[in-house]
């Protein structure tokens, strides 16, 4: 009994220190000069901010590291201290939320999207408009939360102007992110889903059966933001440049996603 | 209380029943032949038996995920032939908390079977009982505290699954929300941690009731295991 | 009609190999041999624990395995009851159902063997309700005994059942190991590394040793070969002779063997008669003459019978109306000119005898 005892008590010490060693707090000062950065950006926008990123490397050796996922995770995780020097949200909410909080330092609306219906691509049912997702054929409609995903939200805004939640709603298989909604749908175990066009174009696992219409969904916007983390950090603001640069904007709508911010002039490197 | 926590209640206290109930005959037959067999191939099983245990749970929910869906090999079948979608359903859940308790059963089960004297089992042949009358009536019963510890191991395993849970039975609220899945959603909303408390408060309660229903299951007039 | 036939070829992974024949007919036969010698395997090998790289065994007509015609019989399916060294009672059960189990897979035996007369015959009544982690070892063996008897067995077989008991005891078993196989009639094999325990109960015995078979016969001839009288510890040679009428008196206890007075130590309980004096060869003193003065109480007279040299010692036989054996030294058999035929006597010291009941 004694050994075991102290056995436990050497675990115990070894874990602690373990733990001190992981949570050391990166160093804040000096990080004017800095050849890192940190983007969070929506999971829409996944492959087309991995392609934009290795651009920007190779153009000015700046290292981005990019954390994907749903605007609402990310923007609680910016709220909660995260250490993230520019944000690509997929809706204002989260944006206008943080911005209350004084987390940000520039905002612009940079890009749209819209919703599709999507099936399977090997799907025999026949689904060409929203209304036909209330069949009995169809058991599981994926689509982000509608109670906190942007494109859940959206989804359940469209549906909800036709008339059709109050329906839908017990056949709704929230997913935490928008790409998770669109896995559900590839992998047929939801045999249909509401997702963005973008992520539509992406997966070759799924067709698009229907589009939603804007005036049902109002605009999507995609703000992006020099967060407060990244204020007087050049290569943040570089960055931030670099997203909004004529080059980057190609990449954005070669991906699908709409256009909303003018163009900045030539703005690639540097600066 | 809410409908929705107490939906989420009766979730985790139907998905972890059934999870520990379905997989234990398994796991007892598991258990028993990992400790009895001498044979080559034994190290496979055991490797195959604890991958649940080693992968995290999101990797072994998008395998179950991927094999379960409609469009999956086994999916597919259950699509097919019985017309049945497992994914996206409180069994999808039960199965998925199975698979992730399986190794701890299993576990528990073996060191069980193992503590029981072979040779107990070698004079109960020679008495003339057969190999199935010996397992029901002496293995078994000797091992018995071992397969209750690891029925209440995977019960309470069970009451805990998220990952693999998240992903192959989906979060969808009043069928496959359990609680684990409903303090997640509700931390993701900014109004949701009282909510979220009680549910972490009930998940207790319950994990407390397990193990006070398998220490009644374990109390017994005094033995020994030992032969 | 034999009513065991054994004849297996075996190898150990340990190097120990097993090349053991014999037949046996008849009601109790002692497998006989020192520790290690492979008594316990052959027991197994009947027993079902595994099959022997080469061999059969048969046991009445029919056959329990055979490896060149591919014969094995399950153990649950061979018919024997056997009593294992550690009883192996079920923990989990009380004495009275540990009983059961013998009878519940009983396969209409060769008679039947009722659980009360079990129950009567080894004074099992007051262990009933008892689990076994609350016996002694002695009462373990007896239940063991008894439930091996209730599965109806062809033949009975102990593995070294009285090698965990005390002496005390061993005797106190032994006479129920008596009881049962007069009442039931069952053939028994037991294995034992006791020269005491042959002589005491076998009528046959098989002796082994190293893996092979090294004589066989009736205990008072195999066991006075040159092997078995030069093992040592409990495989050692033992004299057992029956005496009668023991009477204790105020500073000696006597007893007669044949016509002879024989003295005991005092503090021997008297026992039911008749009972065994059980003594080691090398205890024995020979005397050409009559001695007097002597602190040694027993002077048994006698004629040499038989003289046997073995390795470093001189055997020799006498004929006192029973048969018992001396160890004494080369020398003294010379100086002595002990042949058959000579009349001696035989010096026992009273506290060298066992009273054995």
């Amino acid at each position: 009994m004694r050994t075991s005892a102290a056995a436990w008590a050497a675990m115990a010490c070894l874990a602690s220190v373990a733990f001190q060693c992981g949570s050391a707090p990166a160093a804040e000062a000096g990080r004017e000069s800095t050849k890192t950065i940190q983007v969070f950006a929506a999971a829409s926008a996944t492959n087309a901010i991995r392609e934009i990123k290795q651009r920007f490397t190779a153009a000015t050796g700046v290292e981005v590291r990019a954390s994907f996922g749903s605007s609402a995770t990310l923007a609680r995780q910016i709220a909660n201290g995260a250490d993230a020097d520019l944000f690509l949200s997929a809706d204002t909410q989260w944006a206008d939320d943080l911005a209350e909080k004084g987390l940000v330092v520039q905002k612009q609306d940079l890009l749209g999207n819209r919703l599709v219906i999507v099936v399977p691509d090997d799907s025999k049912l026949s689904v060409t408009r929203p209304e036909d997702l209330t069949s009995a054929a169809i058991t599981h409609v994926a689509m982000g939360d509608p109670k906190s995903v942007p494109a859940g939200k959206y989804a359940r805004q469209a549906l909800e102007k036709l008339g059709l939640w109050e329906a839908l709603k017990p056949k709704v298989a929230a997913a935490d992110d928008v790409r998770r909604a669109l896995m559900y749908v590839e992998t047929g175990a939801a045999e249909a889903g509401i997702v963005y066009a973008t992520d539509a174009a992406i997966s070759k696992r799924v067709k698009v059966v229907a589009k939603i219409s804007a005036s049902l969904t109002g605009p999507v916007r995609y703000p992006v933001m020099l967060l407060k983390h990244g204020a007087g950090v050049a290569a943040a603001e570089s960055f931030y440049k670099f997203l909004r640069s004529r080059e980057s904007l190609q990449v954005f709508r070669k991906y699908g996603f709409s256009i909303l911010a003018e163009a900045k002039a030539a703005g690639k490197a540097g600066g | 209380m809410s409908a929705e926590e107490w939906s989420a209640l009766r979730l985790s206290f139907q998905v972890a029943m059934c999870a520990a109930l379905a997989g234990l005959p398994l796991a007892v037959a598991v258990g028993y032949w990992l400790a009895r067999a001498r044979c080559g191939g034994k190290w496979l099983i055991e490797a195959v038996v604890n991958l649940p245990l080693v992968l995290p749970p999101v990797v072994t929910g998008y395998l179950l995920l991927v094999l379960l869906a409609p469009r999956g090999p086994i999916g597919a079948i259950l699509q097919d032939l019985l017309g049945i979608k497992i994914v996206f359903t409180w069994w999808g859940a039960a199965l998925a908390s199975m698979v992730m308790g399986f190794p701890l059963m299993v576990r528990a089960i073996r060191l069980a079977f193992q503590a029981v004297d072979p040779r107990l089992e070698m004079a109960a042949r020679t008495l003339g009982a057969g190999g199935a009358a010996t397992f029901f009536t002496i293995s078994l019963p000797l091992a018995r505290r071992g397969v209750v510890a690891g029925w209440v191991l995977a019960f309470a395993r069970s009451l805990g699954e998220f990952g693999a849970t998240i992903m192959v039975a989906g979060n969808i609220e009043g069928q496959t929300r359990t609680i684990p899945l409903a303090v997640y959603t509700l931390s993701n909303q900014p109004d949701g941690m009282g909510q979220a408390w009680r549910l972490v408060a009930l998940s207790v309660l319950l994990s407390c009731g397990a193990l006070a229903i398998s220490e009644l299951l374990e109390r017994r007039p005094s033995q020994d295991v030992c032969a | 009609m034999s009513v065991l036939s054994f004849h297996c070829r075996h190898r150990y992974a340990s190097g120990f190999a097993l090349d053991v024949s014999f037949e046996i007919a008849g009601r109790i036969t002692a497998l006989f041999g020192p520790s290690g010698s492979g008594k316990t395997s052959v027991l197994s090998i009947i027993a079902g624990a595994f099959p022997p790289w080469q061999g059969h065994v048969r046991l009445n007509e029919r056959t329990l395995l055979d490896t060149e015609k591919g014969v094995w019989l399950a153990p649950s399916r061979r018919n024997l009851g056997v009593v294992f060294q550690d009883a192996l009672l079920f923990p989990h059960l009380t004495v009275e159902r540990n009983l059961q189990y013998g009878q519940r897979y009983r396969r209409g035996g060769r008679r039947t063997v009722e659980l009360s007369r079990v129950v009567e015959v080894l004074e099992l009544a007051a262990l009933l309700p008892r689990y076994p982690h609350n016996l002694s070892g002695g009462e373990k063996q007896r239940v063991a005994l008894g439930r091996a008897l209730l599965s109806g067995p062809e033949m009975l077989m102990l593995d070294e059942p009285l090698a965990s008991l005390d002496d005390p005891l061993k005797g106190r078993i032994l006479t129920y190991l008596e009881r049962t196989i007069a009442e039931w009639n069952v053939p028994t094999l037991f294995v034992t590394h006791s020269q005491a325990e042959v002589r005491r109960i076998a009528e046959w015995v098989v002796v082994v040793d190293q893996g092979r078979v090294v004589g066989s016969g009736r205990p008072e001839d195999a066991l006075t070969q040159p092997g078995p009288l030069t093992w040592t510890n409990s495989s050692g040679p033992v004299n057992l002779l029956r005496i009668d009428a023991i009477a204790a008196h105020a500073d000696h206890v006597a007893a007669r063997i044949g016509g002879q007075n024989v003295f005991l130590p005092l503090a021997t309980l008297p026992g039911r008669s008749p009972s065994f004096i059980q003594f080691r060869p090398a205890e024995v003193s020979l005397s050409r003459q009559d001695v007097a003065g002597l602190s040694v109480r027993n002077h048994l007279h006698g004629r040499v019978c038989h003289v046997l040299s073995v390795e470093h010692a001189v055997f020799v036989a006498v004929d006192i109306g029973q048969i018992l054996w001396a160890e004494i030294t080369p020398q003294a058999a010379r100086e002595l000119q002990l042949v058959p035929g000579t009349d001696v006597t035989c010096l026992l010291k009273a506290h060298s005898l066992t009273l054995v009941p």
